[in-house]
């Protein structure tokens, strides 16, 4: 079944339209939020925050994009906003901390290790994901993109809505950053 | 090998830790714990609404304007005050009151028909 015969389908209330379009679509969207989030959890929250929306809004999908481009901007939008909402509370618990009333998780969060990284390599990936959360957002998005999801230049281009020598350049910066970051981090005495 | 050498190669590796990565699933029944939110959602709004409205100071304050735009209306009301207007009958009042008066009767008269 064509894509954009799902999405009508949807949009007259087909029930088994959207389990489709959930099972054919929710690894891309979980691994993408697991990806950005760097937490199991939370990506399953956004990933379910994700399709709520879609059955939400399907309506208003006019099939200008594809609808896996669509699916990667609600995914990227909801991971960003949580990313912005943990930041907070990170913030605030480091005032409640001075206070004597520390939240360790909330401070330090532990490494993560992505289900997807070969065992050899788990501990130099987790210290590259440490090093993914310290870029600006729209690095850190499209590295993403393109590491862990394996998209082209020109996919992230247009999921972005920006051309692919800007994604280009975007990556040869996160790419300088992340190098400068892990070399700081291995030059600190362990 | 010298400790830049050395760093240089770690940071290598770390950036080449991520090439041929797999990818993550969500847990199983992915499915059925979307169905379960959506269906909270859809309780909850109501439940917010209901709760909203059942606060005691949203309830007394709606309370309250009720109250005054009775009050306001029975102020403001174009009669107010004026009973003399309300006495006068206008000709065509009279004829309707007549009317009806003859329909009623009328009434009357076919609902107890003489034996």
């Amino acid at each position: 079944m064509n894509e954009w015969t799902l999405i009508e389908r949807l949009q007259q209330g087909d029930q088994s339209a959207f389990k489709t379009i959930v099972e054919t679509w929710q690894d891309m969207v979980y691994n993408t939020a697991l990806g950005i989030v760097q937490q199991s959890e939370d990506a399953e929250d956004i990933a379910q925050e994700v399709f709520a929306q879609v059955y939400q809004s399907i309506r208003f999908f006019k099939g200008e994009s594809k609808l896996s481009t669509w699916l990667y901007r609600i995914t990227i939008s909801k991971a960003m906003d949580h990313l912005r909402r943990a930041k907070r509370k990170k913030r605030f618990a480091f005032v409640r901390s001075l206070f004597g009333d520390e939240h360790e998780a909330d401070l330090h969060p532990p490494d993560f290790h992505h289900p997807g990284v070969v065992l050899d390599n788990k501990e130099n990936a987790a210290v590259l994901f440490k090093a993914i959360a310290k870029l600006p957002d729209n690095q850190r998005i499209a590295f993403t993109l393109h590491k862990i999801e394996g998209l082209s230049h020109q996919d992230i281009g247009s999921i972005l809505n920006t051309t692919v020598s800007s994604v280009e350049s975007l990556l040869h910066r996160a790419k300088a950053n992340l190098r400068k970051e892990l070399s700081g981090f291995y030059r600190e005495p362990e | 090998m010298s400790a830049s050498k050395n760093i240089e190669n770690r940071v290598e590796g770390a950036m080449n830790s991520l090439d041929g990565i797999g990818k993550a699933s969500p847990g199983p029944f992915f499915y059925t714990r979307l169905q379960a939110r959506l269906q909270k959602q859809g309780s909850s709004r109501w439940e917010s609404v209901t709760s909203f409205i059942t606060r005691p100071t949203v309830a007394l304050a709606g309370l309250c304007i009720i109250v005054l735009l009775n009050a306001v209306a029975f102020y403001l009301r174009p009669d107010s005050g004026s009973s003399a207007a309300t006495a006068t009958v206008s000709p065509s009042e009279q004829g309707y009151a007549d009317e009806y008066h003859k329909l009623a009767s009328n009434f009357l008269y076919d609902e107890n028909p003489e034996p």
